[in-house]
């Protein structure tokens, strides 16, 4: 894994998209490996108890996929200071994700810093939409 | 604001700003925690392994930021670990808004700041508070409140590490007001 440096990166710059399968195990592994037992996450008779046609990726998730799409083209040496999403549609078991994101803002005012605008769309429509600041030597 | 169904509304209103006290995490950081929540989200970021960050710009491994709220989940069984408050502001606020007929919640944001990375045998712990909540919506899922929460995470020396501000709508699920 490669690290970009602060000189190679431009405002509107465009990261290599990520595509995301889905699986009903992924969203129970990922729930498990966040430590979040809500039934939402793991029992798809109750997610269909109230609504839901199968169970969903959990906000903790959403955080993670941010945070290894943004690294993965960035590289190790980048810094994340913060993370900010807004969730749309849930994504279910089964659907497949894919994360988009570009260079939205660049400055030298208070260290080295950029950030990336990303956002997670599935079929059913726009999954969550945020920025993350990453800071770098 | 908007309605309520009056000393409901109230107490609602009197929750906001009030800070709980500490919830304190199960376990330390640490790198087994790391490698299976690295697992199961396919993160290949070399700086959370033992090996891949020796030589990191971190020295040596250091969780994913956004693992910051894993470390603090009451878990399983629902219960906080030992030395925690009964009942955090994100509980105070669910249990008064099934009272009031809402027991459903869903995420709608979350705008998470880190001061640092955490390490293995970081020990965190969390106070939070409800900052804001809307006037009564309709929304697809039903009618509800959508309500913020801000909570801030310390580290074993009292030193803060990062912020959070969640928000959640709050709601009954295919109820038209």
């Amino acid at each position: 894994m490669k690290s970009r440096s602060f000189d190679e990166i431009e405002v509107g710059q465009r990261l290599p998209p990520l595509e995301l399968p889905i699986a009903l195990a992924d969203v129970v592994a990922t729930a498990v490996a966040t430590r979040d037992f809500h039934p939402v996450h793991h029992d798809v008779d109750y997610a269909r108890s109230i609504g839901h046609p199968s169970v969903f990726l959990n906000i903790l998730s959403g955080n993670a996929f941010v945070e290894r799409f943004v690294t993965e083209w960035s590289g190790p040496d980048a810094c994340l200071s913060a993370v900010r999403i807004k969730l749309g549609v849930p994504v279910y078991a089964g659907d497949r994700l894919v994360m988009n994101g570009e260079v939205s803002a660049r400055s030298e005012d208070g260290g080295r810093w950029v950030d990336v605008a990303v956002s997670a769309t599935s079929p059913r429509g726009a999954h969550l939409s945020g920025a993350v600041r990453l800071e770098l030597r | 604001m908007s309605v309520g169904t009056g000393s409901w509304w109230d107490r609602v209103q009197a929750l906001i700003g009030v800070e709980t006290g500490r919830v304190f995490g199960w376990d330390a950081v640490n790198e087994a925690m790391i490698r299976h929540w690295c697992e199961a989200t396919g993160n290949t970021n070399p700086i959370h392994t033992a090996e891949g960050a020796k030589s990191s710009i971190h020295g040596g491994i250091v969780a994913p930021q956004t693992m910051l709220q894993v470390w603090l989940m009451p878990g399983f069984r629902g219960k906080r670990a030992v030395g925690s408050v009964a009942q955090d502001a994100n509980d105070l606020m669910l249990a008064l808004f099934a009272e009031g007929g809402f027991p459903l919640s869903i995420a709608v944001t979350s705008e998470q700041e880190y001061l640092r990375y955490l390490r293995p045998a970081d020990r965190l712990c969390y106070t939070s508070k409800l900052e804001s909540v809307s006037g009564r919506k309709t929304t697809g899922l039903g009618t509800g409140h959508f309500v913020t929460l801000f909570l801030t995470f310390f580290d074993q020396d009292d030193a803060k590490v990062a912020t959070m501000r969640y928000t959640q709508l709050v709601y009954c699920p295919g109820e038209a007001s």
